[in-house]
């Protein structure tokens, strides 16, 4: 089945960036603000000169050995639902995540998120088809900030079976997930059901809450996702290639650190491009120049063997509008044709910091067009078509033909979004316009939500303990 | 303004380094007033601050342009009787358990551009760190970023540290990141918000009334 590919870098290209990246590690070094980390470093034969730790290109190697190369994601009931890397170049995408607004497009308006909204991106995404894997997307107002990681878990864990990808923002936070997924799945490792993304501070530095979070995530196993950053132009080198040896030094110095937490703790080489604009400062994701920066670097990360991860499919626009969706699917499709296995984007707006219900829903649909541009086409007897073609004869029709009504539905992807409606139906349905029909779907999905009941003993056991943590701070969390 | 401070105002809007640099130390060698030389050089980042908000300068140029007025003003202050203090001092930082410092940089550039001296503590900026820097620089200013809805309380912690140690009527204070609002800068007692860099030195503006 030919499918649309295509490929950036050459053999030779990706040599030189990786070397350039060891030469980086090994002379210039990076900050680490942990001594836990520091210590192990140097006794793995890093020099140290205060927080400045120079990693030898062994080291590295070593390594790169020794992760992983594939990783299997299991459900909530523990069945194998998505396996990353080992050369798989599938593409799962998840909604963005731990936004700071929730953005009503209808009210062309941002306010505070609560618990309810999170429940609101479980529940829809369990309902859409193209996006495989879940997220709480906001970071809740209505808990007191200890809790803001136990609300975000609690919700996701009682209303889905779908494996997540979340970070917590404190240290206890990461903790409190680790004991939250203990008691839904047990033991953790053996059948992950989160992926966890972990920022260096560009450029080249681990901040002490990032290092820890990776100590304890290693430790037990948890898939974690390294996920650099340079800001071009502001954190990071202004040109691609001097943006990309960074990020790729810094994502060797992550897995680098969690091999020597934990020998064989998965990772998955990560990213989260942007650029500082340089006339307004503002973090942009959605570029041409972030996309080449996102197709890079995961060559290279497939070229060593590991899954990936991008935050790419999402936009910077502050509404859902044409920049949304223009920006959206740039990265929804080279993500789907690079294979990118992880994605995180949909539903996200305003540089990683918004998400709207009602852009999900459309970015379901944007990636399901992605998809079916990934997928090809079938070139074979039946699908070449040559005895429809003369049996239709010069000048007649292929609408009634079998072949016609057997292939329409399995070669197209149908839009439940995006208007391709008649004029008759375009008029009696009020001239909608494409906000207005996801509301719709948004309150569809919502009104018969599609909910994965948690077994009564684990649900009580989850309750029990969420309860029992809020009661600590006075709150009781109903959801 | 005469020409030949006119011409160092250009020279610096125009990023030209050494003829700036040049100028200064002649200037100074013919005797002529510092403090006239300065507000040349203000003049001068003035102007590319305009550009910078008209779209016509990059914030890289705005860099450079802060670095070299640093440079100039190092080279004139052993001339100076006071010490400067242009409109006022700024000390600047992202609050503890933070490290996201791209916003806090712009506040403190556009600061620096429009005429206030600022000390940039860094990131990840604890209230003992601010303390301490009140009681050293006797600043007329405190600003705080947050960038993350959890540590965004740790401005109001910070804010009520100061009040405990009695530091808090000696300076304004001024908050600002992406989850920050003027209602949350109201109930944490902060003096102003910044929704922007340019708002930031604006409510600096008007707190300090030059
Ligand atoms: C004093 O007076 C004032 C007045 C005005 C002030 C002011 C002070 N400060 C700012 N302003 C105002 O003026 C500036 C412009 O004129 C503006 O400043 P801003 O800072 O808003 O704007 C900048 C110019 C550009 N904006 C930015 O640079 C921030 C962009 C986003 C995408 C972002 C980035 C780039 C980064 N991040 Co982080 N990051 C996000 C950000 C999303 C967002 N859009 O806010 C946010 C803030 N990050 C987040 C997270 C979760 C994290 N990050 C992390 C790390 C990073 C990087 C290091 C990779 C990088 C920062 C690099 C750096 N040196 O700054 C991690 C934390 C690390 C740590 N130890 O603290 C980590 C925890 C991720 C992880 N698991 O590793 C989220 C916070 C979630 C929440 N609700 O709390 C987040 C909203 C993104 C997201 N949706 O996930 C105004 O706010």
């Amino acid at each position: 089945m030919p499918k649309p590919k295509f490929s950036l870098l050459s053999v030779d290209d990706i040599k030189l960036i990786h070397e350039k990246a060891l030469y980086v590690l090994e002379n210039v070094g990076v900050l680490v603000d942990h001594e836990e980390v520091i210590e192990m470093l140097k006794n793995a034969g890093c020099t140290v000169n205060g927080k400045i730790v120079k990693i030898p290109r062994d080291l590295v190697e070593w390594s790169l050995k020794v992760v992983p190369k594939e990783i299997t994601i299991y459900d909530r009931d523990g069945k194998p639902y998505v396996t990353i890397g080992g050369g798989v170049d599938e593409s799962y995408f998840r909604p963005g995540s731990a936004a700071l607004y929730l953005y009503d497009p209808i009210k062309d308006e941002k306010r505070l998120p609560t618990t309810r909204d999170n429940v609101n991106v479980i529940l829809l995404v369990n309902s859409l088809n193209n996006i495989k894997l879940t997220c709480p997307s906001f970071v809740p107002r209505d808990v007191p900030n200890e809790l803001i990681e136990v609300a975000r878990e609690y919700v996701t864990l009682k209303y889905t079976n779908k494996p997540l990808e979340t970070s917590g923002f404190s240290e206890e936070g990461v903790r409190n997930i680790i004991r939250m997924l203990k008691i839904v799945v047990g033991d953790v490792s053996k059948k992950p059901m989160q992926v966890f993304p972990a920022c260096p501070s560009p450029p080249l530095k681990w901040s002490h809450l990032i290092a820890q979070n990776i100590i304890d995530l290693a430790k037990e196993k948890l898939p974690v996702t390294v996920l650099p950053m340079p800001q071009m132009g502001g954190t990071g080198p202004a040109t691609i290639a001097g943006s990309l040896v960074q990020h790729h030094a810094e994502a060797l110095s992550g897995i680098v650190i969690a091999q020597l937490v934990n020998r064989g703790a998965p990772v998955v080489y990560g990213g989260s491009q942007c650029l500082i604009e340089p006339l307004y400062g503002t973090a942009n994701v959605a570029t041409p120049e972030t996309m080449l920066l996102y197709i890079a670097y995961v060559e290279i990360a497939k070229y060593l063997g590991l899954p990936t991860e991008g935050y790419i499919g999402l936009s910077d626009s502050r509404r859902v509008d044409v920049q949304a969706g223009a920006e959206t699917l740039m990265g929804a499709i080279i993500a789907a044709l690079k294979g990118i296995n992880i994605c995180a984007g949909p539903g996200m707006l305003e540089f990683e910091s918004v998400v709207s219900l009602e852009k999900l829903v459309i970015d379901d649909e944007i990636v399901g067009l992605a998809y079916r541009l990934a997928r090809g086409f079938d070139i074979n007897d039946e699908t070449l078509a040559v005895d429809v073609i003369a049996s239709v004869k010069p000048g007649g029709t292929f609408l009634g033909q079998r072949h016609t009504a057997k292939w329409v539905r399995r070669e197209y992807f149908l839009t439940k979004i995006f208007d391709r409606m008649d004029e008759s139906r375009f008029i009696s349905r009020d001239k909608p316009t494409i906000i207005k029909l996801a509301r719709e779907r948004v309150e569809e999905i919502l009104k018969k939500p599609v909910i994965y009941e948690l077994p009564k003993d684990i649900e009580r056991d989850l309750d029990k303990w969420v309860q029992e943590i809020c009661g600590r701070y006075g709150v009781v969390l109903k959801v | 303004m005469s020409s030949q401070f006119e011409a160092l105002a250009t020279a610096l809007s125009n990023l030209e380094e050494e003829k700036v640099l040049e100028t200064v130390r002649s200037m100074l060698n013919k005797g002529i007033d510092p403090k006239d030389i300065i507000n040349a050089l203000r003049e001068g980042m003035d102007k590319i601050g305009k550009m910078f908000e008209k779209g016509e300068a990059f914030i890289a140029d705005l860099v450079i342009a802060a670095d070299i007025f640093k440079k100039a003003v190092e080279i004139i202050k052993p001339h100076l009787k006071v010490v400067e203090r242009g409109k006022g001092r700024v000390v600047i930082g992202t609050v503890e358990g933070d490290i996201h410092d791209i916003g806090k940089n712009l506040v403190a550039l556009m600061l620096e551009i429009s005429g206030y001296e600022i000390i940039d503590l860094g990131v990840d900026v604890s209230a003992d760190k601010f303390a301490e820097a009140i009681e050293k620089y006797n600043p007329d200013v405190i600003g705080m970023s947050a960038l993350m809805t959890t540590t965004m309380l740790n401005q109001k912690k910070i804010i009520e540290e100061l009040k405990k140690r009695g530091l808090r009527n000696r300076v304004k204070i001024i908050v600002g990141g992406a989850p920050t609002t003027e209602a949350w800068a109201r109930e944490i007692g902060a003096d102003a918000w910044g929704s922007d860099c340019f708002d930031a030195v604006k409510k600096v503006r008007e707190l300090l009334g030059r």
